[in-house]
């Protein structure tokens, strides 16, 4: 079968697994006391007050069995209510909607880097095996598996912000911040600070947000980086191992040429694979450093509201990244299809 | 020589061959030393203690600032306080020897519990497989949908914080990863052929699973678990950096350094012993695990060993 | 000696692993004449294989050839391919000498479809053919053209030209990455399918064009082997190495390869180093047979004197040993040897019946026992 035919089976179940999402969190929310559960299910504050939040309950049906629960709070998700947070004082999705352009924002940056810098330092790795580079480059991995993110961002924070005083914590320098959220010249295409520069005219206001990502990029890529550069390698080394290899070489075709076209391609299989999982390391990722550097994304958002026991929030951001995740791996698994013709098969 | 000698003393031969593996047992031992010699080292009351708990994982602290400044800010390594304090006062020389204990809770707690409800549940679906083996996937599937922090998260928010209701979120969100490892492994072992040949000589379906299957199913377990070790640690560590783990004044290493935050940058200093001593603290202790971990996925890989 | 094609002295080749050093060739002689075909036969580990990669200098870590001399008659006269540098090497990869293995399915890149890969032959050593033939299209198709065509033949034109005057130029490999512009590679890929699919047809591969767009999963052993052979043979090399290309395929598939070979030689006139442990296909198909035990060649003569009068003891107990009805079942007493710590002297005295004093002393020299019929045994003079 072909890659379309691929795509579409591998769309189509990507609905179960979305639904069992759904339940899961679900399920979790029934581990809080039906007064908080509240949140859940409505956008207006007015309705939370004591006097009339009985009424409330009634009303959403929160006294009614589990499986009709389930089935109004199903409809409502998938109308895109996700309810009320209390840490940002307003609707969940509002607040996802809000937050989100910072998040994607590091993302878009630190995704790519992490991924071609691994890959290459996987492959060079495996090339000059047991040569000085490779150790150093396995080094490198795993030191930035041991690291504490929330270390090394406070780490580079004291020496580059506190000391040399190059970098600043934030998304923006106050200037910027000012310039973006009160002047009428500046409009907010995509929320993308970078983006929104160009898109304005501004530049100043693309370097300053650049600035500012360069050390969240910095802590993310270090911690990251390692477990792709692991796997490159060790696949890499069993590609090499091959017989297509000593062909390919039988053929008059140069070493280099060999190890990129051929030992590569067979060896980015099982790392595509792990690339879908990477993204949901980075979320985790994401949470802390945005945190530490205070940069008013998504994840930052969320560990306020875990802290201060916003039901609504905490489970909103759960179901919203958990459906993320879900469409990363499709995408992972729809690369995948594309680099091994042998998986189309299945 | 009996092969299982010669192959063990090969497989201390390329231990030693490779000097990182020996960095990481001698850090593990290292710290298996302070979990042991942990009441001589700190002993739990000391005469500069105001605050003395019955709790020792509760750090104790003197009433006043060693060095002078107000009773919260954090004062550097002195005479009483070889590592120096924290904000609060909180001796931090105690808090890493006890968070020694705490660490080693958390890592080999979490790992093995995990490892054990992922074990029963994976022997149970790749034995009986059909719709039993369907459904247990399809339940793992939606657990590993959504990111391990953020689903830990939630589930501390839910059971209440304390580092025991961390333990628990993290096994919750861990067992799913280790019984798909062993469902998969058990799966991929039975298709090999000296399984087909035990059971043609007649060997009890239990038999065959015990003798033949598990011992080889169970190597990227142990592997996936000593490098799950160093890991769990660093989540651990992050739950309650966030706020979300051990209360204020406990013993463990995440939570010294989430209040050193405060004080960053606070007039022009960054008291750093706040933050570099627990976070090396940490970090030596995940990398000395994850050392051990790559050792032994070198050594018992059985395609990799020979050169 | 005038008409040896290849001729490989006192080849020694060592493998440094963590159990020891395998002595694996040890003093290995072997000549290949222009257009014969010359079988190499041996026991598993024997050291075929490990020559046969030799020749090539493809010999993987951690093996080092050590010693010894592989003289190739080229146009440009005779060369040592064992002291050549890897630049001269490849352009002999492929091109004089060709290299094919055991199991074709493992031999194809799994990732890329058959076109892709016997195309890398052809744009290895083929180049400027392929470049020119494209060009002389592109004048025709010139002179027809409108204005706006015009221009962008002569685009291409210049990138051709570019590709005929130096192979390696980096212009058009960087346009072959962007989307538009490497649109000049249409009309070399229309080429090169031409002639991928017109050396498939030789190799009797029903359906070229289909072929063509195939993964390697998807062709049956025998189709893989053809495909290979194909690859091995596209450039027209003046020696084919065939490493036991039949072992893994079916019987009935394996008289078509055989028969397949056979033909091919009369085409294409190249020689043929075919390595196997199977005397029957010797009997078959080779001018010449050279017997391999230990890693050293220890006898080597035409087909018919190695069959009725084998000199050395091992290749008698050999011919022994092959079953035949209402005979009794013969075989040769004691294992094969480590290599780590070969026998001293003749490296098969531990099992020789005839073996002497002087055998378990000395290692014997390859010599010309009778006319060329050579033999590395202490039981004859030269």
């Amino acid at each position: 079968m072909g890659l379309r035919a691929f795509v579409i089976r591998r769309l189509l179940l990507v609905i179960p697994t979305l639904l069992g999402a759904v339940l899961l969190i679900f399920a979790v929310s029934q581990l809080f006391p039906v007064k908080s559960r509240v949140a859940l299910y409505i956008t207006n504050p007015q309705r939370f007050k004591p006097e009339v939040i009985e009424r409330t309950i009634h009303e959403v049906g929160l006294d009614a069995p589990v499986y009709v629960q389930f089935f109004n709070w199903l409809q409502q998700v998938l109308g895109g209510n996700l309810g009320w947070s209390e840490t940002a004082q307003l609707p969940v999705s509002t607040t996802i909607a809000h937050y989100f352009p910072a998040t994607l924002e590091i993302v878009i940056f630190t995704a790519p880097v992490i991924i071609f810098l691994g890959i290459y330092l996987g492959v060079l790795s495996a090339v000059r095996r047991d040569t000085p580079i490779d150790h150093a480059t396995r080094s490198i991995s795993i030191i930035g598996a041991s690291l504490p993110t929330f270390w090394l961002g406070i780490l580079l924070l004291a020496i580059f912000f506190v000391a040399l005083g190059w970098f600043q914590p934030g998304r923006l320098s106050a200037e910027g911040i000012n310039f973006v959220y009160t002047s009428p010249n500046f409009i907010k295409y995509t929320g993308l600070m970078t983006v929104d520069g160009l898109l304005n005219g501004q530049l100043w206001i693309t370097i300053d947000a650049l600035r500012h990502l360069v050390l969240p990029l910095t802590v993310l890529t270090t911690i990251g980086v390692g477990g792709i550069i692991r796997l490159m390698r060790s696949s890499m080394l069993e590609a090499l191992n091959k017989g297509y290899i000593v062909t390919a070489r039988a053929k008059g075709l140069a070493k280099k040429e060999v190890i990129n076209k051929h030992a590569r391609r067979n060896a980015l299989i099982p790392t595509v694979t792990v690339a879908g999982l990477m993204v949901a390391g980075m979320m985790n990722g994401l949470m802390i450093t945005e945190t530490v550097f205070a940069f008013g994304g998504l994840g930052q958002w969320s560990v306020r509201a875990a802290v201060n026991l916003d039901v609504a929030g905490v489970l909103g951001f759960a179901l919203f990244t958990g459906f993320l995740f879900v469409i990363s791996n499709l995408i992972v698994d729809i690369l995948y299809a594309y680099i091994d013709p042998r998986i189309r098969l299945d | 020589m009996a092969p299982s000698i010669k192959e063990f003393k090969f497989m201390l031969h390329r231990m030693k061959q490779s000097p990182l593996s020996i960095v990481g047992l001698s850090i593990v031992l290292f710290y298996v030393a302070i979990a042991v010699l942990a009441p001589v080292l700190a002993p739990p009351g000391p005469s500069w203690a105001f605050v003395r708990y019955t709790d020792p994982f509760m750090m104790p602290r003197p009433i006043t600032n060693p060095s002078g400044g107000t009773v919260t800010e954090p004062s550097p390594p002195g005479p009483d306080h070889p590592f120096g304090t924290a904000e609060f006062q909180y001796d931090i020389y105690y808090g890493m020897i006890w968070g020694t204990i705490t660490a080693f809770r958390v890592g080999l707690w979490v790992t093995f519990v995990s490892m054990a409800i992922g074990l029963a549940v994976g022997i149970v679906a790749a034995y009986y497989g059909g719709i039993i083996d369907e459904i247990f996937m399809r339940f793992t599937d939606i657990i590993l949908a959504f990111p391990g922090l953020i689903l830990a998260m939630a589930f501390v928010v839910a059971f209440g914080r304390s580092l025991d209701n961390v333990l628990l979120a993290l096994v919750l969100v861990g067992w799913p990863g280790d019984a798909r490892l062993i469902r998969g492994e058990i799966l991929r072992v039975k298709q090999e052929d000296y399984v087909e040949a035990a059971k043609a000589v007649g060997c009890s379906d239990l038999r065959v699973m015990f003798r033949h299957v598990l011992p080889n199913a169970i190597y990227p377990m142990v592997i996936s678990a000593t490098l799950g070790i160093g890991g769990m640690v660093l989540t651990a560590a992050a739950l309650s950096f966030l706020g979300l783990g051990a209360p204020v004044g406990y013993a463990d290493w995440g939570q010294i350094i989430s209040s050193s935050q405060n004080w960053i940058g606070v007039r022009g200093r960054t008291y750093p012993h706040t933050f570099l001593i627990p976070g090396v603290f940490i970090f030596t202790f995940s990398l000395g695990w994850n050392l051990l971990g790559d050792a032994f996925r070198d050594i018992m890989d059985p395609t990799i060993r020979r050169r | 000696m005038e008409k040896s094609l290849l001729n490989v002295e006192d080849l020694r080749v060592r493998f440094y692993t963590y159990e020891g050093i395998v002595e694996a060739i040890d003093d290995a002689n072997l000549t290949v004449r222009e257009g014969e075909t010359i079988g190499l036969v041996g026991e598993t580990g024997c050291g075929k294989s490990v020559t046969s990669l030799s020749v090539l200098a493809l010999v993987p870590p951690p093996g080092k050839i050590e010693g010894g001399s592989a003289t190739l008659k080229t146009k440009e006269g005779s060369i040592d391919l064992l002291r050549q540098k890897e630049d001269r090497l490849r352009k002999i990869r492929g091109d004089d000498i060709s290299l094919i293995f055991q199991d074709p399915r493992s031999a194809l890149n799994p990732v890329y479809t058959v076109e892709n890969q016997v195309s890398e032959v052809f744009m290895q050593h083929r180049q400027k053919e392929i470049v020119k033939t494209a060009l002389d299209e592109l004048e025709k198709d010139l002179q027809k053209a409108g204005s706006f065509k015009k221009r962008v033949y002569s685009y291409e034109k210049k990138i051709y030209e570019k590709m005929l005057k130096n192979p390696k130029a980096l212009t058009p490999k960087i346009l072959s990455r962007i989307p538009i512009a490497n649109r000049y590679r249409r009309r070399l890929r229309r080429e090169l399918r031409k002639e991928i699919a017109r050396i498939l047809q030789v190799m009797r591969i029903p359906d070229a064009e289909r072929v063509l767009d195939m993964y390697p999963h998807e062709l049956s052993g025998g189709m893989a082997q053809r495909v290979v052979i194909a690859m091995a043979l596209a450039c027209n090399p003046e020696l084919l190495i065939a490493d036991e290309p039949t072992t893994n395929l079916d019987v009935t598939i394996q008289a078509q390869i055989l028969e397949l070979i056979r033909e091919l030689k009369g085409k294409f006139g190249s020689a043929v180093l075919y390595i196997t442990h199977d005397l029957g296909v010797v009997a078959e198909l080779c001018d010449r047979v050279a017997v391999m035990y230990a890693g050293v060649v220890c006898e080597l003569a035409d087909v018919n004197e190695i069959f009725k009068s084998p000199l050395h003891p091992y290749t008698q107990a050999l011919l022994e040993s092959i079953p035949r009805p209402g005979k009794e079942f013969k075989t040769i007493e004691g294992e094969v040897p480590s290599l780590i710590k070969p026998p001293v002297g003749c490296r098969f005295n531990p099992r020789c019946r005839k073996a002497t004093e002087l055998c378990e002393r000395e290692k014997p020299k390859f010599i010309e026992a009778e006319k060329n019929h050579f033999v590395m045994c202490h039981l004859y003079k030269g």
